[in-house]
């Protein structure tokens, strides 16, 4: 006995459903006889002769492919071939008398997935066309679904996207409201509102609020990150002076490096020109890389802030300190969110969330330039980066609502 | 003496800031939620309208245009304020005439500009906008 032989099929199916178009019985029964011998199938052939009955059809069933005349009685077979190519509808074959350039290049245009000349029909030529319409058209249904997949994920995504936007968002408004009460009912104290208070009660009291400000950069930090992080972060740019942001930054955390017992330099060349920047940005980037500076500089160390014109369009700003300097393995990473560098002298990280250097990062990106860093083991870091400067001819679109 | 409508569903923040406005010398009449907001802006008519842009029973924005739409209170200059820092919220309070915006955490002083800001003649938009930046001195 000889081995059961491998099941049969034709285009990956057992059973094959051809709808048959044309209006002259023979060349229709011919076509009926040549797909009835393709092995291996169970077929199922359906003969009309208008595109009328055709139509009809279509939309009782479903067919694994049709193959339509190009001259019938109420339309041709391109109309027929013009209404049904949409997602779903079956591979369509058109037959043509004499394969005339203009009808199969307009066949070819209209989709039609193959032409085929009457007069030189044969049984093969047939079924080699329906397989490959049939493959093709297989192949286009499964590409389809899998980018349907990819897209529904692709929906999912963004929708816990938005939802985390919204979380964000949702937290830091529950946080922000007490801690402004909060910050309010010390600051009505110190004011001696509530009565007088002595001296060293007010200097604790301040620092209560230097806690409450902390607190509400850092909600600022956390709400700010998820806004980068689904790309709805925008800047207000105009033209303005780096000088006064960069005294401001230098202004708000002095009492910081004289707490650490650190010497805060600045430098400022005398003429500088405007910057097209958002000073409250480049404000938090540049008060971002100056608290960082203070944390990894030990007492009686220096940090220096330097103000230079680069070239023509750009203005730099550099932080350089005399700290314990990075680490290569973690020069690499500084930038990415929620990183750490521990702090040698205590081997814990320096505090905050980790999101500081990454904001400055995306924030100078914004301004179409790069936060840089160089950094030598015990012998400090410097960070610098560019701001463009501002052209008097540039549209500045954010303006109007300032 | 000025009056001053402060409307904020924060008990605590309508406090602080309540004592703080009495402390400036302001006449200060609270409201909690989106009515009774109205209700005291027709009482009291103030001079200047406070609002929380997140309230109970309708936005603010909501309740600046009813005021807007007020025999008597359509001028009434309105700050708002809010601890949302979404996009857009600065634009629609912009279109509603309002000549303040103050986001949380906002400070005393911020308060005192925008206020001073709101009562002087003409009508000067200046967003009190402190994304936590330290003041200048």
């Amino acid at each position: 006995m000889n081995a059961a032989a491998p099941a049969q099929s034709f285009a990956g199916r057992q059973a094959l459903r051809v709808l048959i178009i044309d209006d002259e019985p023979v060349d229709r029964e011919r076509c009926v006889r040549f797909i009835k011998q393709i092995p291996g199938v169970d077929s199922n052939v359906i003969g009309v002769e208008t595109i009328a009955e055709a139509d009809q059809q279509l939309r009782l069933g479903r067919f694994d492919c049709v193959i339509t005349d190009y001259h019938l009685s109420d339309e041709t077979g391109l109309d027929f071939a013009a209404k049904h190519h949409d997602d779903g509808d079956p591979p369509i074959i058109l037959l043509t008398g004499n394969g005339s350039e203009t009808v199969v290049l307009e066949a070819l245009r209209t989709g039609v997935a193959d032409y085929l000349i009457k007069s030189s029909l044969t049984a093969n030529g047939l079924q080699r066309a329906i397989q490959n319409a049939v493959e093709k058209s297989d192949l286009r249904d499964s590409v389809r679904a899998r980018n349907e997949t990819i897209a529904r994920a692709n929906q999912t995504l963004q929708k816990r996207s938005n939802e985390i936007q919204r979380f964000y968002h949702t937290v830091s408004h529950e946080l922000k409201t007490p801690l402004t009460a909060a910050r309010e009912f010390i600051s009505l104290v110190v004011d001696g509102v509530a009565g007088d208070i002595n001296d060293q009660q007010r200097e604790f009291l301040v620092h209560a609020v230097d806690c409450c400000d902390q607190l509400a950069m850092h909600f600022n930090d956390l709400v700010e990150t998820a806004r980068f992080e689904t790309g709805k972060l925008q800047l207000q740019r105009r033209p303005g002076r780096i000088e006064k942001v960069v005294l401001r930054a230098v202004f708000s955390v002095s009492a910081q490096a004289n707490d650490r017992g650190v010497t805060l330099l600045h430098h400022l060349p005398p003429e500088l020109p405007d910057v097209y920047m958002d000073d409250g940005r480049i404000l938090q980037v540049v008060a971002n890389l100056l608290t960082n500076a203070i944390k990894f500089t030990e007492p009686g160390g220096r940090i220096e802030l330097t103000v230079t014109r680069a070239d023509a369009d750009h203005v730099q700003v550099s932080v350089q300190d005399s700290g314990c300097g990075i680490e290569p393995e973690h020069l690499d990473h500084i930038f990415e969110r929620l990183y750490q560098v521990p702090r040698a002298e205590e081997h814990a990280t320096g505090g905050g969330l980790g999101l500081g250097l990454c904001i400055a990062k995306e924030i100078v990106e914004l301004h179409g330039n790069r936060l840089q860093v160089t950094s030598k083991r015990g012998q400090g870091s410097t960070f610098y980066f560019s701001v463009p400067v501002a052209h008097p001819h540039l549209p500045n679109p954010e303006e109007t609502f300032q | 003496m000025k009056t001053v409508l402060l409307v904020e569903d924060d008990s605590n923040i309508a406090l602080a800031f309540g004592v703080r406005l009495k402390s400036m010398g302001y006449a200060v009449f609270t409201a909690k939620d989106a009515v009774s907001a109205l209700s005291q802006v027709r009482k009291c008519n103030p001079d200047v309208v406070l609002l929380d842009i997140s309230l109970p029973g309708g936005d603010g924005f909501t309740v600046a245009e009813r005021v807007r739409n007020m025999v008597g209170s359509a001028a009434t200059p309105v700050i708002f304020i809010t601890a949302s820092k979404k996009p857009g919220l600065k634009e629609r309070a912009l279109q509603l005439g309002a000549v303040g915006f103050l986001t949380k955490p906002f400070d005393a002083t911020q308060l005192a500009d925008a206020i001073e800001m709101a009562l002087s003649p003409g009508d000067n938009w200046q967003p009190h906008l402190q994304p936590a930046q330290p003041q200048s001195a």
